[in-house]
């Protein structure tokens, strides 16, 4: 803030030091002096109407007093008025500093010293001056007082500075009009009676043929600096952060222009706004993750003029979202080797790569699959699913069987208590039954692990057809440990078969 | 008796010095009285005969002898016996007057001048002799057109008015 303000303070002083100014040299349009005789005392002198009042240019202009000489009466109050056509000072301009300045002498010098002052002055006709506009002055003071005792030259200027009443009531759309009084006059102080003195004090009028010696109106002013076509500098260190999800954070740095005023904003070029001289950032929020926004600048100052460089930087903000929850099924978990198996993926929170194992040394990072198993046995599946937020692992143990699928025997029989016929000539034959169905089945692997099972099906002809390989886990009531209540169904097959071998 | 005849003479030779001591008294506040003037111009007066003729108004009739006048000059080029240098001059149609762009030195330092300086109505005459005749008691005034020189006196005139300084310079051409 301190380093703001300072560089404010520096910026004002370095543009109001350098302020330029003009100077106008005005000669009165019209001047004349004021002369009154009312006769009487000093108030009735000062304030009376006159009767030899007007302007005439055929006498230097005179601002001065006497006493009469045999009615010792004051007598004759002389003032001088000036009208300055001050329509040549800019409508726009700032008048900085004015003076008066008059050539003139004293004369008789009978009354002794005093001042002299400019005053305000009304004529009705600043154009033309009028015996009538005698009493149109007013006693405000618009300049410094001025001791009679230096116009001791007639060929020297003595200057009047105008004080800032002055200043606002010259008038810069016409004529200003100033009297220059005695202070006596003004402040209407009488000066001390001395009966039958004079005190007259003449100054060169306007029509005094050495413009070197005329009156004149001196007026300092400055104007309005050219209007200003320069834009200010393009911003700079334009930078960004996508630090949060959906967001972008745009800074950059102002330029140093004084007269820098905003800097205008696109937005993948639409309007976005116009941001503030002291603005250095932009936060744009609710972003599609994943998606590039561009920034595009320009700056502008107070008075409209834009920088048509633009200044443009795209960034990409991220999306907001989750960990995965890795999942996956199969289209099937026991299979015959050499077949495959469709794994599809189910994770949620929208992975973005996935990683398989299935237990035979391969993987894949394909989202769904179809994978060959060419081993038997039991197989873990894992699968893990990950994105911007995260991984997640799915690990299934034993989820697949892998058989080898041996092919069953020639012959499907089926177990019939009147008409029974056997294949036997296999040892891996074993007559089982289950709760609802009399058959055989057949080992083809150790320990009972997985058979064939031959069934008889309900139909009005039964006919012995090979089923499913049997998983022992699901058909655990016909393996054959848990076949040993049915003892005497074996006792009794075996019995039959021996029958009819011998018969 | 030869101190009577002293007072006497004393008496005598002092009257004169009183009378003249209150002659003014005696004489009464007088009418301010001037005395006649008389102008004589010297050389053509083609600007006077103008103004006169009143053939155009008056700003345009000066504008245009000051602009004629001055743009004979080489610039920048310094009054002659002062240290003021005129660097260069713009007549304004619109307002009628022409402005100076001056710098100035008094005893070699720089005077604050305000640069350009305007003058209205632009100056074309200067006297160049007064004498009274004080046979015919009048004063007798001789005047010559000259712009050039009647600018570089109000020049000079407000050269002199200004302090030491830094000259600034106004920001309109």
């Amino acid at each position: 803030m301190i380093t703001r303000s300072f560089l404010c303070i520096l910026l004002f002083v370095l543009l109001v030091g350098t302020v330029s100014a003009d100077t106008l040299i005005i000669n009165p349009t019209q001047d004349g002096f004021l002369k009154r005789e009312p006769y009487g005392t000093w108030v009735n002198a000062r304030n009376g109407a006159g009767s030899d009042s007007g302007f005439t240019n055929s006498y230097n202009l005179a601002a001065g007093l006497r006493s009469d000489t045999t009615e010792n009466l004051w007598q004759v109050m002389s003032r001088g008025a000036y009208v300055f056509n001050t329509t040549l000072i800019p409508d726009d301009a700032t008048i900085t500093s004015a003076k008066i300045g008059v050539t003139g002498y004293r004369q008789w010098s009978q009354i002794g010293y005093y001042n002299l002052v400019f005053t305000g002055f009304n004529p009705s006709n600043p154009s033309s001056l009028a015996t009538s506009d005698y009493n149109k002055f007013t006693d405000t003071e618009y300049s410094d007082r001025v001791n009679i005792s230096v116009f001791s030259s007639m060929d020297t200027h003595y200057n009047f500075t105008l004080n800032s009443g002055a200043l606002s009531y010259i008038n810069k759309t016409g004529n200003s009009p100033f009297l220059l009084r005695q202070s006596w006059d003004v402040d209407n102080s009488s000066p001390v009676w001395v009966s039958g003195k004079l005190e007259y004090f003449y100054t060169n009028y306007n029509e005094n043929v050495d413009s070197t010696l005329r009156p004149f109106l001196e007026i300092t002013y400055t104007e309005p600096p050219p209007p200003d076509t320069t834009p200010p500098a393009s911003i700079t260190n334009l930078s960004n952060s996508t630090a949060t999800c959906q967001e972008i954070n745009w800074s950059w740095t102002n330029p140093v222009d004084a007269d820098f005023n905003h800097t205008y904003v696109l937005k993948d070029n639409v309007f976005y706004n116009n941001l503030s001289n002291t603005t250095t950032f932009s936060l744009w929020q609710n972003l599609t993750g994943g998606q590039n926004y561009t920034f595009s600048s320009k700056t502008v100052d107070t008075t409209g003029n834009m920088n048509e460089t633009w200044v443009n930087m795209t960034a990409t903000p991220t999306a907001c979202g989750f960990t995965p929850v890795a999942n996956f099924i199969a289209n099937a978990t026991s299979i015959c080797i050499n077949e495959t198996v469709f794994f599809n993926d189910t994770s949620t929170n929208i992975p973005t790569s996935w990683y398989w194992m299935f237990g035979d040394n391969t993987t894949s990072t394909d989202q769904n699959l179809t994978h060959l198993f060419n081993t038997t046995g039991f197989f873990n599946i894992s699968l893990k699913a990950t994105n911007a937020f995260g991984n997640d692992w799915e690990n299934k143990t034993n989820y697949i069987y892998v058989d080898a699928c041996t092919p069953p025997p020639s012959g499907c029989f089926f177990v019939n208590l009147t008409n029974i016929t056997v294949d036997v000539s296999s040892v891996d034959w074993e007559i089982t039954q289950d709760l609802a169905t009399w058959g055989v089945r057949y080992n083809i692997s150790e320990n009972w692990s997985s058979y064939y099972y031959c069934i008889l099906t309900p139909t009005p002809t039964p006919i012995p057809t090979w089923g499913p390989v049997i998983n022992p886990s699901t058909e655990s009531d016909i393996r054959p440990d848990n076949l040993i209540g049915y003892w005497w169904v074996g006792a009794l097959i075996v019995g039959i078969i021996v029958v009819f071998r011998k018969w | 008796m030869r101190k009577l005849a002293a007072i006497l003479l004393i008496f005598c030779l002092t009257l004169p010095l009183v009378f003249a001591a209150d002659v003014e008294d005696l004489l009464g506040p007088e009418e301010e009285k001037e005395i006649p003037t008389r102008y004589i111009y010297f050389g053509a007066t083609p600007i006077k005969d103008a103004l006169t003729a009143k053939s155009q108004a008056p700003e345009t009739i000066l504008k245009q002898a000051t602009d004629t006048t001055m743009k004979k000059e080489e610039y920048p080029y310094t009054i002659e016996k002062t240290e003021i240098k005129i660097i260069k001059f713009r007549c304004d149609d619109k307002m009628g007057i022409c402005g100076y762009w001056v710098e100035a030195t008094r005893g070699g330092r720089e005077v604050q001048t305000n640069s350009p300086i305007w003058i209205s109505p632009p100056p074309y005459e200067v006297v160049i002799s007064e004498v009274y005749d004080s046979k015919v008691n009048e004063n007798v005034v001789t005047i010559k057109e000259d712009p050039k020189l009647a600018v570089e006196r109000v020049l000079q005139g407000y050269v002199d008015r200004q302090p030491l300084g830094e000259a600034t310079v106004g920001t309109k051409e």
